[in-house]
């Protein structure tokens, strides 16, 4: 069963709807995505779910219970939030045991149970530290730990990456993965970073003004868009006549360089990444892109043939 | 290739040019901050080594011990009042806060006089509260009602330092609080107040001092309670004795500047915990975020209450003042009459339109040496160990004079300027210097807050394109100062406008101002006159600060942030 389930959610209406007939599931033990420019609502709707921002219209459901006009403290998810939100004048081990008081746990208990999160996200010997104390990475640890540390139905993160480093992110995702994965827990990650969303989730919620307009597997959608906005999201789209007159469309890496191919150009920049080289091939009008491993090494201005390997089709045409 | 060398020499001139523009620039700011911000004190400081300590402090036990008492007193009172008020106004819709933020403006650009103008007109002997509606005749003039006044009057700035506190506290830290299952009512109190404890202590010194420093309200309704400042104001005017009074200025100050020590730590400890906090009311005005919650329970209807009195007594207060202004007398029956605009009119046009004119001066003068100070601070800061220690030293210099009682920086001006070479008493020029140096620190605050948001590659980048130091400062700073700007010249000249302690020993009969002439029609019991000064001069110096506000102080349009 679903443990969140968003039915129709309303957030304002007509232009100016932030969340317009928003609908989605997560799982217990699934993480689930919102991805998203600025803007799209995808943060409203993990507000809507925590609380913070009360619907208009539509339901949300935690655990098959109409949440209705339930204020955030008896709502039984738990947030992460992007700027992590720690109270600056508790301790760490107060910062998590703080929500356990209104659990109407003894003093000791509540110790006990923080310090054994805070091993768990691997924060001991850091329990009487203040938040300014703590580096981006730790303050991270100690927001999950304040979260988890609830047994809650559900955890919600808010951009919780975006404050940290490019190497410091994916080793914080890489951990948020396997906390998920030991608590068995319904995650809800809101984040505008696809490569993040596609590296982390079970399922990726696509959201653009105010609706969820794809939702699947990461390898499905980035395979398979809906339509043309929920493909330029993911990743560049190359787009060409075929030889039979239709359109063709292939993303980056969906084409290989072939003597033989069905398509031929020239090529006007080549860039090169490190692992990949990066090709601007001219096929009569258009330019498209293409990576190449370093097997074959192209210059400018060299005509080329190639052949499109995995041609990408939008989810309805299938 | 001749050209270049030119250009090159061209450029090296320009160079040194600039450079000496900039230090010539530096020197003189510095050696105006020594002149006049530093001089005077040390002035007032020598002359009370002429007065014997011992045989004053034995004298003025008790007034001493009264001004302690009453600042204690209204210390307490007024913070208790101020955080009530604030904690409802945070957590409530955007028009309850404008209407407070509204009433708060308008107290800190009224008169310090107007809560005791109102207080004798409904609860003084003829009052119409206690005398016309309750039959009382009693007499108000005392302690109590000079605690009660100072409680209410100072409550307003008070309120402005705690809301900005709370406000800037992270919505997100109030949210987490309430995930992890706290009610809006423990929210408060494990997480607002403890993170408001370092500014509700700050406000309470600054009271402490205030009432100590304000001798406006005792002497109208103190009747024979005296405070210190009271004291300072009877040795100089009553008896010409300098060194006496010299001795007490030297006292106030030397408690002042304690206070004020022990109000930068918590400052700076509430800064930790909450970032930046307001420096002045003129910011607070553009606040529209909606409010994280609301307050709710026990606690949120005490505050509820406290907050609507507040209100209503603030209302009470500018009703009392405009009906006084418009009618003969005091009483219920009394009847409309323009009389006292008329004798504005007449007699008051020129004290006012000097009180303009010196206002504006200052504010002038504050607005420009602030911006200076702030820019040679910011300098010293990026510089070097001396640098750094000189700027240190010229920012201490700044917030002396903003720090000290009225009262006491007007005695050190006098001791200051009153011989050759530079005989300043009896002109104007010493009034527009003493409100222009007494607000420079806040001026000096206002731009330094916005210098160090700006990137400090700027400069950086404008030198590497070729602009001079002096081109630089001229053409990178000060154009992104504006908003400060406006806020030092606002502050400064509604500050000027309204104040009394620091002119009253400088003003001579030929350049008196407004609100000397509001004093002493409070004085002599014209009670509608000083109404009607009061509220022409409100009427003023909203006027002026409206147009620079809609000038200056509109938000630039920024980007929205995700949803």
């Amino acid at each position: 069963m679903a443990m969140i389930d968003l039915r129709d959610l309303q957030v304002g209406y007509g232009e100016g709807a932030v969340l317009d007939g928003f609908n989605l599931t997560v799982d217990k033990g699934e993480l689930v995505c919102l991805l998203g420019p600025s803007g799209c609502g995808k943060t409203t709707a993990l507000r809507a779910v925590g609380g913070y921002h009360l619907p208009d219209a539509g339901k949300v459901l935690i655990d098959g219970e109409d949440m209705g006009r339930r204020p955030p403290e008896l709502r039984p998810v738990a947030t992460v939030f992007q700027s992590y939100a720690l109270f600056p004048h508790m301790t760490v081990l107060d910062n998590v045991a703080f929500g356990l008081r209104f659990q109407g746990l003894a003093r000791a208990e509540r110790t006990e149970r923080a310090r054994v999160m805070l091993a768990t996200v691997g924060m001991e010997g850091r329990e009487n530290a203040y938040p300014a104390e703590l580096s981006g990475g730790q303050q991270q640890r100690v927001a999950v730990a304040r979260a988890l540390v609830l047994k809650p139905k559900a955890l919600l993160l808010d951009e919780p990456l975006s404050n940290l480093d490019a190497g410091l992110r994916v080793r914080m995702r890489e951990e948020i993965k396997a906390v998920q994965r030991r608590f068995d827990i319904a995650m809800l990650f809101v984040t505008h970073d696809q490569e993040e969303a596609m590296a982390i989730g079970d399922r990726i919620a696509l959201v653009h003004e105010g609706k969820v307009v794809q939702d699947g597997a990461p390898l499905d959608v980035y395979d398979h868009p809906r339509d043309a906005y929920c493909a330029r999201f993911l990743g560049t789209v190359n787009e060409l006549a075929a030889p039979d007159g239709s359109r063709v469309r292939f993303r980056k890496e969906g084409a290989s360089i072939a003597d033989d191919g069905a398509y031929a150009g020239t090529v006007s920049q080549a860039v090169f990444l490190g692992a990949q080289w990066e090709y601007f091939i001219d096929v009569d009008a258009q330019t498209v892109r293409i990576r190449t491993d370093r097997s074959r090494v192209l210059s400018e201005g060299e005509r080329v043939r190639f052949d499109i390997t995995r041609p990408l089709t939008w989810k309805e045409d299938d | 290739m001749k050209t270049q060398d030119l250009t090159t020499r061209r450029a090296l001139i320009r160079h040194r040019g600039s450079t000496v523009a900039c230090v010539a620039i530096g020197a003189a700011t510095v050696g105006l901050v020594l002149l006049f911000s530093v001089d005077p004190i040390l002035s007032l400081l020598s002359k009370s080594i002429g007065g014997s300590f011992g045989r004053v402090l034995a004298n003025n036990q008790q007034i001493v011990w009264n001004s302690i008492a009453a600042g204690v007193a209204t210390a307490v009172i007024s913070t208790a009042l101020a955080l009530a008020i604030s904690l409802r106004v945070a957590f409530s819709s955007s028009k309850l806060r404008g209407v407070v933020l509204a009433l708060v403006f308008a107290s800190i650009i009224s008169p310090p006089f107007v809560s005791s103008l109102a207080y004798v007109e409904l609860f003084g002997r003829r009052g119409l509260i206690t005398h016309e509606l309750l039959g009382l005749s009693i007499s108000p003039y005392g302690p109590v009602g000079v605690v009660v006044m100072q409680s209410v009057f100072f409550c307003a700035i008070n309120v402005l330092l705690l809301l900005s506190t709370i406000r800037n506290i992270d919505p997100a830290v109030l949210d987490a609080a309430r995930d992890v299952g706290a009610s809006p009512s423990q929210v408060v109190r494990r997480v607002v107040l403890p993170l408001t404890w370092p500014s509700v202590g700050a406000c309470l010194l600054l009271t402490f001092i205030r009432s100590l420093a304000d001798y406006g309200t005792p002497i109208v309704i103190g009747g024979s309670f005296e405070t210190i400042s009271t004291a300072i104001y009877e040795q100089v005017v009553g008896y010409s004795d300098l060194a006496t009074s010299a001795v007490l200025g030297v006292l106030l100050c030397g408690i002042a500047i304690i206070v004020y020590a022990g109000y930068a730590v918590l400052i700076a400890r509430s800064r930790k915990r909450v970032a930046g906090t307001a420096t002045s009311a003129f910011e607070m005005l553009g606040d529209r975020r909606s409010a994280p919650m609301r307050l709710r329970g026990v606690l949120g209807i005490v505050c509820g209450i406290v907050c609507f009195a507040f209100i209503a007594f603030m209302i009470l207060q500018y009703v009392t003042i405009v009906r006084a202004s418009l009618t003969a007398g005091i009483s219920w029956k009394a009847s409309f009459t323009t009389a006292n605009y008329d004798h504005l009119v007449e007699y008051q046009a020129t004290p006012l339109a000097r009180s303009v004119g010196f206002a504006l001066l200052a504010a002038a003068v504050a607005t420009v040496l602030g911006f200076l100070c702030a820019y040679l601070q910011e300098q010293g800061r990026r510089g070097r160990g001396p640098a750094r220690k000189a700027q240190a030293l010229l920012g201490f210099a700044v917030t002396m004079p903003y720090m000290l009682p009225g009262t006491c920086l007007g005695l050190g001006y006098i001791l200051a300027f009153n011989a050759a070479p530079l005989k300043l008493t009896g002109t104007g020029v010493i009034i527009v210097l003493v409100l222009a140096f007494k607000e420079l620190a806040i001026s000096q605050q206002a731009f330094s807050n916005e210098i160090a948001q700006l990137d400090p590659h700027l400069e950086e980048a404008a030198r590497d394109v070729g602009a001079t130091k002096f081109a630089s400062a001229l053409r990178i700073a000060v154009p992104s100062v504006r908003r400060a700007a406006a806020v030092s010249f606002m502050n400064a000249f509604t500050s000027a406008m309204v104040a009394y302690g620091a002119v009253l020993f400088l003003i001579t009969p030929s350049n008196k101002t407004a609100i000397f002439e509001l004093f002493d029609a409070l004085s002599s019991g014209k009670y509608g006159q000083a109404a009607a000064t009061s509220v022409v001069i409100v009427a003023i110096t909203l006027a002026v600060d409206a147009v620079l506000g809609f000038l200056f102080l509109k938000r630039r349009r920024r980007a929205h942030g995700d949803d």
